[in-house]
């Protein structure tokens, strides 16, 4: 999907934006303390709930702080990759400046939806991989190597899941600028703060097949402790080829319907 | 005064679809709800069983949306650096009304959703209200005043953008705090003593945790108490910012436009 030529300019497009941002290195070291507080925060409830109940549906702590380290890896991508790039859709339209985008002789999805890193938010990822490592210690490990290998490979499903629902949530603003489903992005983020199986039958079943919440943020966290068979995994890699390929159809056929703004 | 909120209204009636769905968007409480109540799944947590935390959970969803803080405390860098303060402290009116007012008529296009959608979650999720008539009063006004006294908060820390060109970070933590003092990732009667002692008499609880505790019927709750000690800050926090907001003017150099 991502060619030679493509993989190349993002790459040029990283660096830069890094380049960038090395001006701003108190920044990031202010976002870094402030990302370690919200990552306290955020992990309140759980710690409260194991302090004051057995588990929450047979989530004990180990089991919701490691989808507690998956949710903010996520919430990580969100601000890294999603915002920066997909976020920025509606401005780039209205502008006109998503045609000189358009114009690059490389993959024009992947290049307008990755071309840009939000660098100050970088380091939770070191964050989210630090208390996921910890996560798994505390619960005594994965029950077998092939859980942690299904586990890892849910988790990178579930990244591409949420940068497709990123695309699907925005890819309608080429054709309708004022487009703006990205509430839907954000709430379905939110709601994988906790296992989707604690919300009720109806709710579940939408944050499972409509929204993949359960796929990007639950599923990689029950295979990881034994909850979910390792096979899930592959129904994640179905899963997530079915998406990104109705990505791909839907961002080419808006694309037909883009009249460009540049002046 | 009104002027402007009657002009606020009428440039937010142009984006209401928007705003009404911002209002979908935010899920933070239920997600919070569904934990709690999985955790209460088999026996009460200390006492609160699932419909409380239900109803709980609902009340914060409603008041969080409606929630000042967000605006009030990122409003100010902006203005401070493009230089949009000099021409608001050109009006007879203290410019740090003016983020509340952008906020107050937000939720003017918020409420109707909330109304519909808050009650039919409790109702759904077997949410109850405990009380009558005077527990949703002396609710509502604790909760008036809580909010008021949380937006002299915000004021307060946003004043910090006089003094640093990026306080983002600084003001998300505002944020952060009024996540876990105002009770929403979980009630404060279940943090670890001697918090709950300490978090009750502070405003982030009466905007939020306190209304939300007294209709669920979550822990004893004094109406008196509570409404007269959170007056107290409103008096006190608007003292401070008026000292604050005078100091904060004189690091002002007029930057901008």
């Amino acid at each position: 999907m991502i060619g030679g030529r493509t993989g190349r300019v993002l790459w040029a497009s990283w660096r830069a934006t890094a380049a960038g941002a090395a001006e701003y290195r108190g920044d990031m070291l202010t976002g870094t303390l402030v990302s370690i507080v919200w990552l306290g925060v955020s992990s309140v409830p759980s710690v409260v709930v194991s302090l004051r109940a057995a588990d929450a549906g047979g989530w004990g702590l180990p089991q919701l702080l490691y989808l507690l380290s998956i949710w903010y890896l996520m919430d990580a991508v969100m601000w890294i990759v999603i915002m920066p790039n997909i976020g920025q859709w509606p401005e780039q339209v209205r502008t006109g400046s998503l045609d000189a985008v358009l114009l690059k002789p490389v993959n024009s999805l992947i290049y307008c939806s990755l071309r840009v890193l939000g660098v100050q938010d970088l380091p939770k990822l070191l964050l989210a991989a630090g208390l996921a490592v910890t996560a798994v210690a505390l619960g005594g490990g994965p029950p077998t190597p092939a859980a942690a290998v299904a586990s890892v490979i849910a988790v990178l499903c579930g990244l591409v899941l949420l940068w497709a629902l990123g695309v699907i949530t925005s890819y309608k603003v080429l054709s309708q600028v004022q487009w703006d489903a990205s509430f839907v992005l954000h709430a379905a983020l939110n709601l994988g703060r906790v296992p989707t199986s604690l919300y009720g039958p109806l709710f579940r079943t939408v944050l499972t097949w409509v929204l993949p919440v359960a796929f990007i943020t639950t599923v990689p966290a029950e295979v990881m402790f034994g909850m979910a068979s390792p096979w899930m995994a592959v129904v994640a890699l179905a899963l997530t080829a079915v998406v990104v390929l109705i990505v791909v159809v839907l961002w080419r056929r808006e694309l037909g319907r883009y009249t460009g703004a540049m002046s | 005064m009104f002027g402007l909120f009657r002009v606020e209204l009428q440039a937010r009636s142009t984006y209401r679809a928007q705003i009404v769905l911002g209002a979908l968007g935010w899920v933070v409480p239920l997600a919070f709800m569904a934990l709690w109540r999985g955790a209460a799944a088999d026996n009460p947590v200390d006492g609160i069983d699932q419909a409380q935390f239900t109803t709980y959970f609902g009340v914060l969803l409603a008041l969080s949306n409606l929630s000042l803080t967000g605006n009030v405390v990122f409003a100010m860098s902006s203005r401070i650096h493009n230089g949009q303060l000099s021409v608001m402290l050109m009006r007879p009116m203290p410019p740090t009304v003016v983020p509340v007012l952008e906020s107050a008529a937000t939720n003017v296009f918020r409420l109707p959703v909330v109304i519909v959608a808050v009650p039919l979650i409790v109702i759904l999720g077997g949410g109850v209200v405990r009380g009558g008539v005077s527990v949703w009063v002396t609710a509502v006004v604790v909760a008036v005043l809580g909010a008021v006294a949380v937006a002299y908060v915000a004021t307060i820390v946003a004043t910090v953008a006089f003094w640093l060109t990026k306080a983002d970070g600084v003001m998300g933590l505002v944020v952060g705090l009024e996540w876990v003092l105002g009770g929403m990732v979980a009630p404060v009667v279940l943090l670890p003593q001697p918090l709950p002692t300490v978090l009750v008499h502070q405003p982030f609880w009466f905007a939020q945790g306190a209304p939300a505790q007294m209709l669920a019927g979550i822990g004893d709750v004094s109406a008196f108490g509570t409404i007269a000690e959170a007056a107290v800050w409103v008096v006190g926090l608007h003292l401070l910012l008026r000292v604050v907001w005078r100091r904060a003017l004189r690091r002002y150099e007029a930057v901008g436009t």
